[in-house]
């Protein structure tokens, strides 16, 4: 098991490398939109005045036998929602993989909404099918902001789990900080409003799908250590417990011995006497 | 004079390249690109992308929606230099469409819509019939 979660995390790396330039040239679309277009305002940037409610979007694992992997992300997400029944508001919460779920469900806590079976390899559909259900949740008021708990693979040896704000998306985040020139001929096809409309959902659902990415890269490696872990452990085990046996087996063989010896002495010292 | 083309999916890199001409199908019309062209983004339709290479052929693929990126940037030789990036939530170069299954998924698609007309709701329809676009747009590309 050690092997496949190895042979896995590389595969997991992969696919955050290969999504990479999409994020980039998305985020970069967007920049240059917010910085060419006279008006930068949508529903899913705006702060909501008095917010209610705050979605929290968790992401743990499908399956255990990956050392506090779930563990560590849902403390993390404990903490978010402390955060969030501290400043009034209520918590909702969605989760992705059966772990988060099981310990939500046992706790009799509510959960809005849950995606399992996909958070070894996360596809696109399902950030997809996530995403749209989060906007549209967020457009009808179910949830005023929207935080994610993931773990960030930032290399095979630290997997820091970690909190963000994904909705309302931050403007500053979005418009960048780059000085370039402002381009007055710059052309929107259709105009920057609509275009608008539908480059923000693809921008959160691709943030959803890059926390995916980076959770299953980091759950493969919290499985492999345990597995390394549990096969070293088990290794050394067997070391002792193989000493232990051939020495009782030793024991064993020179009790027979002795009595055996012992056995023959008496022998010989009782056919003596008759002899005599 | 040839530019920069990224085709791109949150999943990978469909195709880099360098090519002369751009054509891709917009939701308010057909948009050519060369180089030289002002900054611009365009909203994509389903529909197909043509990229004319510098002396290899065209290349054809098909892009379900998306985006259009026009940027050019100051260049070495004091030439703008052109960059285009489509941004697409799935494209496929002609080569490795699949025909056979855009029709078969194209029928069924076509038979949801007509068996159950009545009880699907708006949005259902809606799905379907975008769904049914992007096999259509693969069958008339590579068919």
């Amino acid at each position: 098991m050690e092997l496949i979660a190895s042979s896995r995390i590389v595969k997991a790396q992969q696919r955050v490398e290969a999504s990479r330039p999409y994020a980039i040239q998305l985020t970069d679309a967007m920049e240059d939109l917010a910085r060419n277009s006279g008006s930068f305002t949508h529903p899913l940037l705006e702060e909501r005045q008095e917010p209610r409610t705050a979605g929290v979007l968790v992401c743990t694992s499908d399956r255990g036998l990956a050392g506090a992997y779930a563990a560590n992300v849902i403390k993390e997400a404990e903490g978010v929602l402390a955060s969030v029944r501290e400043r009034g508001l209520e918590p909702v919460i969605y989760v992705s993989g059966k772990k988060g779920v099981g310990y939500f469900r046992f706790r009799g806590v509510p959960i809005e909404a849950d995606w399992q079976g996909h958070t070894e390899v996360p596809s696109y559909d399902v950030a997809e099918r996530i995403g749209r259900r989060l906007i549209d949740d967020f457009a009808a008021g179910t949830i005023d902001e929207l935080h994610c708990a993931y773990t960030d693979f930032r290399s095979a040896f630290t997997l820091r789990a970690t909190a963000k704000r994904f909705l309302p998306i931050a403007p500053e985040e979005v418009t960048g900080t780059s000085e370039e020139t402002v381009h007055p001929e710059y052309l929107f096809e259709p105009e920057p409003e609509r275009i608008l409309d539908h480059l923000l959902p693809q921008y959160l659902i691709t943030k959803v799908y890059a926390a995916l990415l980076e959770s299953a890269a980091s759950e493969n490696a919290a499985r492999r250590r345990a597995m390394k872990a549990a096969t070293d452990n088990a290794d050394e085990l067997m070391k002792i417990l193989t000493r232990q046996a051939n020495r009782a087996r030793q024991d064993e063989i020179t009790t027979e011995i002795m009595e055996i010896v012992g056995g023959a002495e008496a022998l010989a010292a009782t056919s003596e006497d008759d002899d005599g | 004079m040839a530019f920069e083309v990224h085709v791109v999916t949150p999943e990978r890199e469909v195709w880099a390249g360098v090519a002369e001409t751009v054509i891709a199908r917009g939701v308010d019309g057909e948009v050519g690109i060369l180089t030289g062209h002002a900054p611009m983004m365009v909203q994509l339709a389903i529909g197909p992308l043509r990229i004319d290479r510098e002396g290899d052929g065209e290349l054809a693929a098909v892009v379900d929606g998306g985006f259009m990126h026009v940027t050019s940037s100051g260049g070495e030789d004091g030439q703008p230099a052109t960059r285009v990036d489509v941004l697409a939530a799935q494209a496929e170069l002609a080569g490795d469409i699949d025909v056979e299954a855009a029709r078969v998924r194209s029928a069924e698609l076509e038979q949801a819509l007509q068996s159950h007309d009545t009880h699907l709701a708006e949005a259902e329809v809606a799905s379907i019939k975008a769904e049914l676009e992007k096999a259509l747009a693969r069958i008339s590309l590579a068919g």
